[in-house]
């Protein structure tokens, strides 16, 4: 089975487009941190949430957009800058790809 | 003195309500934003709906900082300016600079202006005969500058001279003392406000006050550059609900003046939709987010539990407590709302024009129309213009009515949902 199930643009808003990143199962923290070890400029938010959950947010640099995803879910949402959206979509996936 | 405004909002759990010197504050995107005003504009040849926009505005900005600077005991001029500065960015409305404002006024601009930044990169350029979007932050600035130097409200005059949405570079205001006082009213603040717990139904697993406590503790904190706050795939800001309720108010009543009461299912079906509009793009956008999925989605078991998680996101936005006492079907739903916010502002009003909340009417159907229509709750969908246009405009799938308003004499706010 894939790690990397689908990935689809689920909304346009303004300068940004919104994309589903459907994984097999939860990107666990490690894997988080990884993806933002191999993204340069970027920053890794952790909200702990209720009942040992946690909501991660991956800033991109030069505000290019975020990933957003949480430990209890397998969907990962990605919002980025419209006008560089494609190449970031798929730079992205590639790094996930190469993470799982 | 250094204030960190995120911390002084105070949560009102038993009202459903956020309040920042006094002003109950909502959670709103930027489409429903341009959608109220842009529908309003569309008025102007009737009525000058600058005074309803930035009238309103600045009632609010006055009331809510006279009120905030007093809270804290600020009395130091550049003090005030700071905050002011801080309270606008912190809302997401942007970023704005006060030091070269006096008493006397002064010009103001700012490449990052809520409605500007977001309608520039939404929609055309405005046509050169309109004016530029920002009134909001007009009136409720125009109001903070009178609030920053102890002059009465409606003392300050205001004009926005330049647009981004105009092909201009930043946003330009132009703000003056006037020798005259503009008629305008101090805000309804918590207006009349009612209290209730948020109801836990027996039917669900859905855990409604702590999905509403997530929800509150969750950041939603402006980018440092630009003040403006980008959430769930959209462009928030943190409003005070007053604003909102009272240019639907106004503009209702405007219209019934001045063309009579046979507009009256014009301007409900407008405010309807803007309730259509928020339910798609915010909620939407909420309930297709990772927030969701960690806080809501486990414990989504039927249909059903969609709604009740989504209802149980409302109090944490400002905007009242959706209490759910009978269980929803895909036909029929039933809310009943407390301290429901437009409701609350617009009754402390002697004799309002409206009788029920519209805005309530098009949102509740709007969250019935994408869960039980677009089936969110086993697929994901694509929030675009496509699916907006099957859900809202071409029949609509759902209706909503006030079974029993508050605005009308009720004891309470009940909206029945039905399939069409």
């Amino acid at each position: 089975m894939k790690a990397l199930i689908e990935y689809r643009q689920i909304q346009i808003c303004a300068w940004r487009v919104k994309y589903l990143i459907r994984l097999e199962k939860p990107l666990e923290t490690r894997a988080w941190q990884a993806l933002a070890d191999s993204w340069p400029g970027s920053t890794l938010q952790l909200i702990p949430l209720y009942e040992g959950r946690v909501l991660y947010t991956l800033g991109l640099a030069e505000r290019k957009g975020t990933l957003t995803g949480s430990s209890v879910s397998p969907d990962l949402y990605a919002v980025l800058v419209r006008a560089e959206a494609a190449q970031l979509l798929r730079e992205l996936v590639a790094k996930l790809e190469s993470l799982l | 003195m250094r204030v960190e405004v995120a911390t002084l909002f105070q949560v009102h759990s038993r009202r459903g309500s956020v309040v920042l010197g006094g002003e109950p504050h909502v959670v709103h995107c930027h489409y429903y934003n341009h959608f109220l005003q842009t529908s309003l504009e569309d008025a102007d040849e009737l009525y000058p709906v600058e005074e309803v926009l930035v009238g309103t505005a600045q009632e609010i900005g006055h009331s809510l900082f006279r009120r905030l600077f007093a809270e804290l005991g600020v009395r130091d001029i550049g003090q005030r300016k700071a905050l002011v500065e801080s309270v606008y960015s912190t809302c997401g409305f942007g970023k704005v600079e006060l030091a070269g404002l006096n008493s006397e006024g002064g010009l103001l601009a700012t490449p990052y202006e809520h409605y500007a930044y977001t309608y520039a990169a939404t929609f055309p350029p405005r046509p050169p005969h309109k004016r530029g979007v920002a009134y909001f932050s007009q009136g409720y600035l125009a109001g903070a500058i009178e609030a920053i130097y102890d002059l009465p409200l409606g003392s300050i005059g205001s004009r926005q001279i330049a647009c981004l949405t105009k092909g201009d570079p930043e946003v330009r205001w132009e703000f003056f003392r006037l020798n005259h006082l503009l008629p305008l009213s101090p805000s309804v603040g918590e207006g009349r406000h009612e209290e209730a717990e948020l109801y836990q139904p027996s039917f669900t697993r859905v855990p409604m006050a702590q999905i509403r406590d997530a929800v509150l503790r969750l950041p939603l904190a402006p980018d440092s550059e630009t003040g403006l706050i980008e959430a769930f795939g959209v462009v928030l800001t943190r409003l005070p609900g007053n604003y909102y309720s009272l240019i639907s108010e106004r503009h209702f009543r405007r219209m019934l003046e001045v063309v009579g009461p046979e507009i009256a299912p014009v301007v409900l079906d407008m405010l309807v939709e803007s309730g259509h509009v928020c339910a798609f793009n915010t909620l939407g956008g909420v309930m297709q987010s990772a927030e969701w999925d960690a806080v809501v989605r486990p414990y989504l078991d039927r249909p059903e539990d969609w709604i009740y998680g989504i209802s149980a996101i409302l109090p944490a936005l400002g905007w009242g407590i959706v209490q759910i006492s009978v269980p929803s079907t895909p036909a029929l739903w039933r809310p009943s709302l407390k301290n429901w916010y437009e409701s609350t502002a617009i009754r402390a009003l002697s004799q309002p024009a409206l009788d029920h909340s519209p805005f309530a009417c098009g949102l509740f159907s709007g969250i019935m129309a994408l869960i039980y229509a677009a089936r969110l709750y086993e697929q994901r969908v694509t929030l675009d213009g496509t699916l907006y246009r099957n859900l809202f405009q071409e029949g609509r799938r759902y209706e909503g009515i006030f079974l029993e308003s508050r605005l009308a004499g009720g004891a309470t706010d009940v909206v029945e949902v039905k399939a069409k």
